[in-house]
């Protein structure tokens, strides 16, 4: 991975409360897994404050994003600059409440 | 590829080389490539969801990458974790 493109990741998830790498936009998903994904943080609260980065419209961080944080498939999302996982666990946290905690520490922290 | 054989029961036999437990595998879209799977193993016992996750990508990454596992939803239980579920159902 380039550094200019690890740099863009790091200020990116730094900058935003939720963000989501996923496939088309969170208006108009590709995948049934990056709207499910997208689903779950509405409902959780981050409705208004998701930053979504669709990688297919940008082929270098497509493959960059997987290498980020070792993690081969897309959607990947971010809450106050950490790691989360892609749908499954983005979903499991939904269900078990910690996403909405999760999501509203970084909403605060973020100001 | 899988030669012959389903590109799920790849996956499956991959996996069970890899992780000793409980495997299973479903083709969620009935076209080979979109898959579900199910396991409980003693290997997920103190690993988070993330460490999980990559233990059950590990023997499948040349699939992911080449597209031949196009979608892969992963439920990863310690066998207490899968106990405490059975019962819940049950009751």
């Amino acid at each position: 991975m380039r550094p200019e493109v690890k740099e863009r990741i790091d200020r990116e998830i730094r900058e935003n409360a939720v963000t989501i790498y996923m496939k088309g936009t969170e208006m108009f998903p590709r995948c049934g897994f990056s709207a499910a994904t997208v689903e779950a943080l509405r409902l959780a609260g981050a409705e208004g404050s998701i930053h979504s980065v669709d990688v297919l419209a940008d082929p270098e961080l497509r493959e960059s994003i997987k290498e980020y944080r070792d993690w081969p498939t897309i959607p990947q999302v971010y809450i106050g600059g950490e790691f989360i996982g892609g749908c499954d666990i983005t979903r499991e946290l939904y269900e078990t409440g910690e996403l909405r905690t999760r999501i509203q520490n970084a909403l605060a922290t973020a100001g | 590829m899988a030669g012959q054989g389903s590109i799920r029961d790849g996956v499956r036999e991959r996996l069970e080389r890899a992780l000793e437990g409980m495997i299973e595998v479903r083709d969620l879209t009935g076209t080979d490539n979109h898959f579900e799977v199910r396991i409980v193993s003693a290997a997920f016992e103190g690993k988070t969801p993330i460490e999980r996750h990559k233990l059950v990508y590990a023997p499948l990454l040349d699939w992911i990458e080449d597209d031949t596992v196009h979608a892969l939803s992963v439920r990863a239980y310690t066998p207490e974790q899968h106990e405490s579920l059975t019962k819940e159902k049950r009751s």
